[in-house]
């Protein structure tokens, strides 16, 4: 277990040069005719609204202001059981703060959680209370951005493990709140089952903003019932990248790790298709949810550091775990807070069901926001977060 | 004899050699993954060493020209047919006259990811088995690609194989003059042979299948219950999909997510595509690296390969993915099927369970059945003399 080691990104300008250039380079070709008025993302990613990323990503982005913005705040690198873990560390303001666990997924990154840090660990400068900020600690993934890529895929459960070894012996953390959407509410979840005070681990409290992992119960009620009709459907049409990445993650690579646009183009589409689009006037747009610049750095995180590949291997490390099912007899006996935001692309079932694999503590549903919760409603993420752990701390 | 003069342009491969040059640049610059460890037999997908060592040869030592040359072997044409929308599709196909007072019309159908180039062996000894000591009957070949593939045109939006059995069918009759036909088909090509089968029977003298795409209404009362063996192949068959099904569920679902890698990096396009080859192709698995490059040499794969490049199909193909289910025509009507006379042949798949006559017969009016000894999904590549000699033996034994 090594100590923590200050790191800062600093990218050489011939790797971000060899990525421009081939945007540069592209050669756009065709895609099916859309009707006007239909959606262009029927196919999946829009070519038009590639055209203008990428216009904008050789003449407007600045990789360097980004490098300044996520150098923003501390990192470290720390080695837990061989594996190079990245994460971010920012003591809260207070006498006292709690420890929060944030954790990412794919095809996101740390960044996701740009805007919320400071609001969480910070209140006072936001016209909240200083004795409300907490200690926040915001990994990234084996294989993901800046930590070590792993020689075989890791899962959520190893990751799981690996995260409480972090908080408690790298870190010294006597006991944490972790939270998590994505792959994140999987690892998260992991964290509640097997990591709990009660279980010798670090975990007090859970909050989940996606329904991650469960116990192999039949749905009963009838809104149960629709739930996972909906649910089902809804893996056809947009599990497609999941079950591709979780079997051959290796025969989409060669051509994501050589193609910058072509990597875009498959994060991008997930960006847009599992984000509140829904502008004031009604209409859909994926710049109702992120700016071109948020887009690009999260792309280019991935891009720099040569790690599409190794981030694809979660999905193959979750199914040599064998799945994201509660074993029968066991649930999360945590605190879980639950963040249920409408445009998540892969819902929470009614609570009656959440409730036979967690011990739910907190419900919040919202009247705006998508899958990448932090990053598309940031205060409203930020006081969600909050308030959950103001209850733990009161021990509600 | 009114198919004389064919009613179409002739055509030649020809790549513009700037294409050549820059292919070759782009290989150049490649920027490989790396590998988890333990995919010797490519269990996490395509094997690196392999893309490696296909990644040089494509770049150094392959003769784009030379596989030009043999691609030009056989007359080409090129027919333009305006569909029911209005719409223009050019069809690109080779098309050599057969032996003989009366050789026997028959359009091979290719699949994905193949191209016309799958039959390129075949053609001769299908046209003249004379020449190869056999017995006829000689056909009239026809090969063409597949809308949206190699040399024809790519449809504005993607068209399934009904839609496309209609075009082959004119194709046959209005262009080229034929009352009645044969046709020989795997992979996408069995769905569009089955749909010319269904949608044009009158006119099928037969059809041979290396993969069988229809399913039966089992509701329907004319069918019996699943048998125990069925059950079990249908089980079987499930779970080799759910291990290998990745492709052509991102191909049905979201096209565009994947196309604007595949179109740009030709590494990306032959690591997408040789994964199929080696998991379908009959493959020493023993010896990964060898067994691949024994049963598809590098002069073959990267022809295919290059077909795909050069075009700029490779979205274009994989979207027939996403208008075949929306056709919905793999899926027989209740007391629908074949009943044109149809010779299948399996060429066993070391992964894949054989298929139980049993099923097929629910679908086809089955003649003949045959499982191959060796030979994979790609037969006609694979193994061309086997195949010949099936083909024509199918159709001897319908009495063509």
């Amino acid at each position: 277990m090594g100590a923590p080691v200050p790191f800062k990104i600093d990218i050489p300008q011939s790797a971000i040069d060899a990525i421009l250039a081939k945007v540069r380079a592209y050669e756009w070709h065709e895609m099916p005719e859309i009707a006007p008025g239909a959606d262009r993302w029927a196919y999946g990613t829009d070519m038009e609204y590639m055209k203008e990323l990428c216009a904008y990503w050789t003449s407007a982005f600045d990789w360097r202001k980004a490098e300044v913005t996520l150098n923003h705040f501390p990192q470290f690198k720390a080695t837990v059981d061989g594996q190079e873990i990245h994460f971010i560390h920012v003591k809260g303001s207070g006498t006292n703060p709690e420890t929060v666990l944030l954790t990412h997924g794919w095809p996101g990154s740390v960044f996701e959680f740009w805007d919320v840090i400071e609001p969480l660990t910070h209140p006072e400068k936001f016209g909240g209370n200083a004795e409300d900020g907490v200690n926040l600690v915001v990994p990234s993934l084996p294989g993901y951005a800046f930590s070590g890529k792993p020689k075989k895929p890791i899962g959520p459960k190893g990751t799981a493990a690996l995260w409480d070894k972090l908080m408690r012996d790298v870190l010294g953390y006597k006991d944490y709140i972790a939270q998590g959407g994505d792959w994140g509410s999987v690892v998260t979840g992991y964290i509640g089952l097997n990591h709990s005070q009660a279980k010798g681990g670090g975990a007090k409290a859970i909050h989940l903003n996606m329904f991650g992992i469960r116990g192999a119960f039949a749905p009963e009620t009838p809104e149960e019932n629709q739930w996972a009709a909906a649910a089902a459907l809804n893996f056809e049409l947009e599990g497609a990248y999941l079950r591709l990445q979780m079997t051959k993650p290796q025969t989409l690579s060669y051509g994501m790790m050589d193609s910058p646009v072509g990597a875009a183009a498959w994060i991008v589409e997930k960006f847009n298709s599992w984000s509140d689009r829904r502008g004031p006037d009604g209409s859909e747009h994926i710049e109702n949810a992120f700016t071109k610049d948020q887009l690009l750095t999260n792309v280019m995180i991935y891009l720099v550091t040569r790690t599409f590949n190794t981030a694809t291997w979660f999905y193959r490390g979750m199914f040599e775990e064998a799945g994201t099912n509660i074993p029968a007899g066991e649930k999360v006996e945590v605190p879980t807070g639950i963040a249920n935001f409408p445009k998540e692309f892969m819902p929470f079932p009614p609570r009656s069901m959440v409730e036979k694999s967690f011990n739910v503590a907190r419900w919040s549903s919202f009247e705006h926001g998508g899958h990448f919760a932090a990053m598309e409603t940031k205060s409203v993420f930020a006081d969600e977060v909050r308030a959950f752990v103001k209850q733990v701390k009161a021990g509600q | 004899m009114s198919h004389r003069i064919v009613p179409a342009d002739p055509f030649k491969v020809l790549v513009p050699e700037e294409e050549v040059q820059d292919l070759k640049r782009r290989l150049q610059r490649t920027r490989f993954p790396n590998e988890p460890l333990g995919n010797e037999h490519w269990a996490y997908g395509t094997s690196l060493p392999y893309m490696e060592r296909l990644v040089e040869v494509w770049r150094d030592d392959f003769d784009w020209r030379k596989q030009e040359e043999a691609l030009n072997r056989f007359p080409q044409y090129r027919a333009t047919l305006t569909d029911e929308d209005g719409e223009d599709h050019e069809i690109h196909f080779i098309y050599e006259r057969g032996s003989g007072e009366n050789p026997v019309p028959l359009i091979l159908t290719h699949g994905w990811p193949s191209t016309f180039r799958e039959f390129l062996d075949v053609v001769d000894p299908l046209a003249h088995p004379e020449k190869y000591g056999r017995e006829g009957p000689a056909f009239d070949v026809i090969a063409p690609s597949l809308i949206g593939y190699g040399f024809s045109s790519k449809p504005r939006i993607p068209i399934g194989p009904a839609a496309i059995a209609d075009l082959w069918h004119r194709l046959m009759t209005e262009v080229l003059g034929y009352d009645k036909y044969a046709a020989q088909a795997g992979d996408w090509g069995s769905f569009v042979t089955s749909r010319l089968a269904l949608q044009h029977g009158e006119s099928l003298l037969g059809i041979h299948l290396t993969m069988l795409p229809l399913r039966p209404s089992l509701k329907h009362a004319s069918q019996p219950p699943v048998n125990e063996e069925e059950g079990r192949w249908i089980k079987e068959m499930q779970g080799w999909w759910r291990q290998e099904e990745g492709y052509r569920s991102i191909q049905s679902t979201k096209p565009m997510a994947l196309a604007f890698a595949l179109m740009d990096s030709p590494a990306g396009l032959a690591g997408w595509l040789a994964d199929k080859y080696y998991r379908l192709g009959d493959t020493d698995k023993t010896d990964t690296m060898e067994g691949m490059i024994a049963r598809f040499p590098f002069d073959t794969i990267l022809t295919q390969l290059s077909i795909y490049w050069f075009t700029g199909t490779i979205n274009s193909a994989n979207t027939l993915y996403k208008a075949g289910p929306a056709e919905g025509s793999a899926s027989l009507k209740p007391g629908e099927m074949v009943t044109v006379p149809t010779a299948y042949s399996e060429y066993p798949i070391d992964t894949l369970p054989i298929t139980p006559r049993s099923w097929a017969e629910r679908s086809y009016n089955i003649v003949r059945w045959r499982i191959m000894e060796k030979g994979g999904h790609f037969a006609a590549m694979e193994e061309p003399e086997l195949f010949a000699d099936d083909v024509r033996d199918a159709f001897r034994e319908m009495g063509l």
